[in-house]
């Protein structure tokens, strides 16, 4: 982070403590990105992202006032500062919260360093990965009759410092291709979708063919213009990786976060210590795995989590934290307050979260299945997070008889209970792997990993056109 | 106006450096937000954004930069535009950016109440919400309330200039029943540009109300029946399910169930919708859209035949037909930031003469669907989904709340299967429809 920035930073912050606050946080945030989208043959977007900004935050009597600027001089930053604070302050009107955040002073400092440094690469050639992306699906057949590619590079930088005397600076480039095809054959339009992504720079995309992702979103668009509609009723069934990982993160991620707990909106809430799972369950979420998209070494409060387990051998062990939960709760922070830019609020946001690998092989998933189904790639995903109950619709379902795949059929979904799911699942394969993407809460959007191995759950419901 | 007078000199730098056309969409919008989580205030937020977002176009490629400040440079906003239009490919599609035109000035996008309101108002009127939902066994209220005031400004190189102020109210309650076996919640939320125009103790009311009423939910059948689709579902299947299908670019490239229909029969002879980017207090009604083609009034389908697309410049020019001031950047009007694409305005069904207590009279078996998160597959205009708030109807009555419970029907179904369409409509968000009554839909159910 520049000198002058981390100046202006400092200053923020000793103008915040000469008002009467019981904590308090500055944020000094710079994005720098790139955005290209090629679609059918002509490029729909080349964008530059490019900006920079200062969030203030401070806690009087347990209620937050926040401001953000993306003016620096000291008039402006002066400014705002007065009214963080005039906004905590009128906030806290008669509340008597004694509970403040806490955290070690120290200093923490991460910086990833790519590899190939994508601003080495023009953006030529940047366009011409993306438009020979998209002939690849358009070759494949003459079915696919539209096909876009989108090529994202960011890179954000942050420094954080609070009044516990935390000193905290990141720096974290990342990069996410995706791949749509849309296939169509009399009268009917199927879509097929593939990405990759990671934290790093270039490198990222030479870990995986980026000609394999548009294969694969052109083969599913072009299986799925054969499959039927999918059965309804309760099955046996099988999740890939992709949408047992989407599963973890939607429907029983986002209830551990200790905000929802707190709020009253978590079917997880009274539960710790508690069986939420079967025996083969261990979910955890990860903000240290170098390498995969929801690398977070350090978070938007400038903490370093370790990583959480939260449910060990189907019992919940943990909440994911921010200061503030965590204080409440009394329990360590875990590294979790994210916020998608200097204009937004940190709230408790899921990393790299996944169902972690259990001892099974794949084929074993199989081979005791009479009569069940097999579903692949979560397309979305939604929860009431009160209640547990959720609907994830799949790309792709394959009904399974006597351990074999049969029919293929698509516009399935998968209906249930969070947690009569997680009771249910009978087996979790040893093949994790992880996906890129971004999750939404409140309108913020913050880059995650989602993963699983394949597992195997009874009694699910299914429920489609037919 | 310093942030016309910003955008029109970035439009000129833009051609300087090599534009065959540029535009430049700015954005000045003063934001208040509290936050009340579990009764309590959690959060006072206040945001002043300013920003403008540039495109530059070098033989129909399109490059776009923004900045999120006013103290830059603003020749190397416009040459950063201009380099990633350069790297791009010729577009033979692209026609022209909007010309000049005169822009009507709709009514009540302005409030002087909304547009006055303090951080400390705000809160009052949160925590005097919160009031309205405490009752027997209401868990928990969450609510968020959200003012701001805005001017939008536009100006592109063929001499379009625009200025455009207006203000916004945006609430959302959730509120959560338990009773020590179930759990329950109710959701509700809205967006208007005059505080006349929300009752929101009503709103707290009824949500927790529905919230408390949920516990005694039961699951329901599965199996084929009448519905009578109503409030905020009808945004998945109106806005989402028709007005979006019908977005040129999805249309233009075979990506919408709707593509081919143009002109064709799609739903009854009762049916009309309406796009309305003029419509009195409308959340998305301007004079303008973000590239500075005028509002207007768009119909979608009359009288169930499909009679227009929505269009931006690009999709009108490649169509050769004129832009219905349908541009959008992808968050909304007030992104600077994001793309240009194409998104319905305020989407109007036309009502019929249908009361609410004869449509129900028209249901010996059946369901009240009111809620739903999904959303149709435009490809396939295929919609299943998972009933967040709904009753079962027996004998014409609305009966007990319904639970774990999905509906599946094809949006192009739906249209064809409307029994009846009544005659008092409502709003919600950028929907104003009436009740629908469709004669068959696919439940899923446990039982």
């Amino acid at each position: 982070m520049k000198s002058d920035y981390v100046a202006i930073a400092e200053k923020a912050l000793d103008e915040l403590l000469g008002f009467r606050v019981d904590f308090a946080d500055v944020r000094l945030v710079e994005l720098k990105g790139l955005r290209i989208e090629v679609i059918d043959g002509r490029v729909r977007e080349i964008r530059f992202m490019n900006e920079r900004g200062l969030a203030l935050r401070c806690l009087v009597a347990g209620k937050w006032g926040f401001t953000s600027t993306s003016f620096l001089t000291p008039a402006d930053v002066e400014k705002a500062c007065a009214r963080a604070y005039k906004l905590a302050k009128s906030a806290s009107k008669g509340a008597e919260e004694k509970v403040v955040p806490y955290c070690k002073p120290a200093r923490y400092s991460s910086r990833v360093v790519p590899v190939e440094d994508p601003s080495s690469v023009s953006v030529e050639e940047k366009l011409k990965l993306c438009s020979d992306m998209e002939k690849t699906m358009k070759e494949a057949s003459n079915n696919i009759k539209s096909a876009s590619v989108a090529y994202v590079e960011l890179e954000e930088r942050a420094y954080i410092i609070n009044s516990s005397g935390l000193r905290a600076d990141y720096e974290v480039p990342s990069l996410l291709v995706s791949a749509t095809a849309y296939a169509s054959e009399a009268g009917v339009v199927q879509r097929g979708y593939e990405s990759h992504g990671g934290t790093g720079g270039f490198e990222v995309l030479k870990a995986r063919d980026p000609m394999d992702i548009a294969q694969r979103a052109s083969e599913e668009a072009l299986e799925l213009l054969r499959a039927k509609g999918p059965p309804a009723g309760r099955f046996t069934c099988i999740l890939d990786p992709e949408l047992a990982g989407l599963f973890i993160h939607e429907a029983f991620g986002h209830a551990c976060e200790a905000d929802a707990v707190l709020q009253g909106n978590s079917i997880l809430e009274g539960m710790m210590g508690r069986r939420v799972g079967s025996e083969e369950v261990v979910v955890r979420d990860d903000p240290t795995i170098k390498g995969l998209f929801g690398y977070v070494p350090i978070d938007s409060e400038g903490v370093g989590g370790s990583g959480t387990v939260i449910v060990d051998r189907g019992v919940l062990r943990s909440y994911l934290h921010n200061l503030e939960t965590s204080a409440k709760m009394g329990v360590s922070p875990t590294g979790n307050a994210r916020a998608q830019g200097y204009g937004s609020i940190p709230m408790v946001r899921m990393t790299n979260t996944f169902i972690d690998r259990g001892g099974w092989n794949v084929d074993e998933l199989f081979r005791d299945v009479k009569r069940g189904v097999y579903a692949q790639g979560g397309v979305y995903g939604y929860v009431d997070p009160a209640k547990g109950e959720f609907v994830f619709k799949c790309s792709k379902l394959y009904t399974i008889e006597g351990g074999e795949l049969k029919q293929l059929c698509r516009d399935a979904s998968l209906s249930g209970f969070t947690l009569d799911v997680l009771m249910n699942v009978e087996a979790v394969a040893n093949d994790l792997s992880f996906r890129p993407g971004f999750c939404g809460k409140e309108g913020q959007y913050v880059r995650v990993t989602t993963g699983a191995p394949h597992v195997r759950v009874r009694d699910v419901v299914v429920g489609g056109l037919e | 106006m310093a942030l016309l007078d910003l955008c029109k000199r970035v439009v000129l730098e833009a051609s300087r450096s090599g534009a065959d056309a540029a535009d430049a969409y700015g954005v000045d919008v003063e934001l208040q937000r509290v936050e009340i989580r579990k009764g309590d205030i959690k959060v006072s937020k206040s945001v002043h954004d300013v920003g403008m977002g540039v495109r530059a176009i070098v033989k129909g490629s399109v490059g776009y930069s923004y900045v999120a400040s006013l103290d830059v440079d603003l020749r190397e906003v416009a040459s950063r535009a201009v380099k990633a239009a350069k790297a791009g490919y010729p577009d033979p599609d692209f026609k022209e950016l909007p010309r000049p035109s005169s822009y009507s000035s709709p009514g009540n996008t302005y409030d002087d109440k909304i547009a006055s309101l303090t951080p400390e108002e705000l809160i009052d009127i949160g925590v005097s919400l919160v009031k309205k939902a405490q009752a027997d066994k209401v868990y928990s209220v969450n609510v968020a309330l959200e003012s701001s005031k805005f001017t939008r400004f536009v100006a592109n190189s063929n001499g379009v200039e625009g200025v455009d102020q207006g203000t916004y109210l945006s609430f959302a309650v959730h509120v959560t029943a338990r009773d020590g076996v179930n759990t329950s919640s109710g959701y509700d939320g809205d967006v208007v540009r005059a505080m006349k125009d929300i009752d929101m103790e009503s709103m707290v009311a009824r949500v927790a109300q529905e919230a408390v009423e949920g516990l005694r939910a039961r699951t329901y059948k599965t199996a084929k029946v009448p519905a009578i689709f109503s409030g905020d579902v009808l945004l998945a299947i109106m806005v989402e399910g028709v007005a979006s299908a019908l977005n040129a670019d999805l249309v233009q490239r075979n990506r919408s169930f709707l593509a081919a229909r143009l002109n064709q029969r799609v739903g009854v002879e009762e049916l009309t919708v309406v796009d309305d980017g003029l419509v009195e207090g409308g959340p998305l009604t301007g004079k303008f859209d973000v590239e500075g083609s005028p509002r207007q009034r768009t119909v979608l389908v009359e009288r169930g035949v499909v009679k227009g697309l929505l269009h931006n410049s690009y999709t009108a020019g490649k169509a050769e037909a004129r832009s219905t001031g349908n541009a959008s950047r992808s968050g909304g009007p007030l992104d600077f930031r994001g793309q240009v694409t194409i998104a319905p305005s305020n989407v109007r069904v036309e009502a019929g003469d249908w009361s609410l207590d004869e449509m129900l009279e028209e249901v010996e078996e059946g369901l009240l669907i009111l809620n739903t998160f999904d959303l149709p597959n435009m490809a396939s205009g295929d919609l299943s989904a998972l009933i967040v708030q709904g009753y079962i109807v027996e004998k014409g009555e609305v009966k007990c709340p319904v639970k774990q419970t999905l509906f599946a029907i094809n949006i192009a179904d739906f249209l064809k299967g409307i029994k009846a369409l009544g005659r008092e409509s409502s709003k919600h968000f950028n929907l104003y429809s009436p009740p629908i009554l469709v004669s068959e839909v696919q439940v899923s159910s446990k039982a």
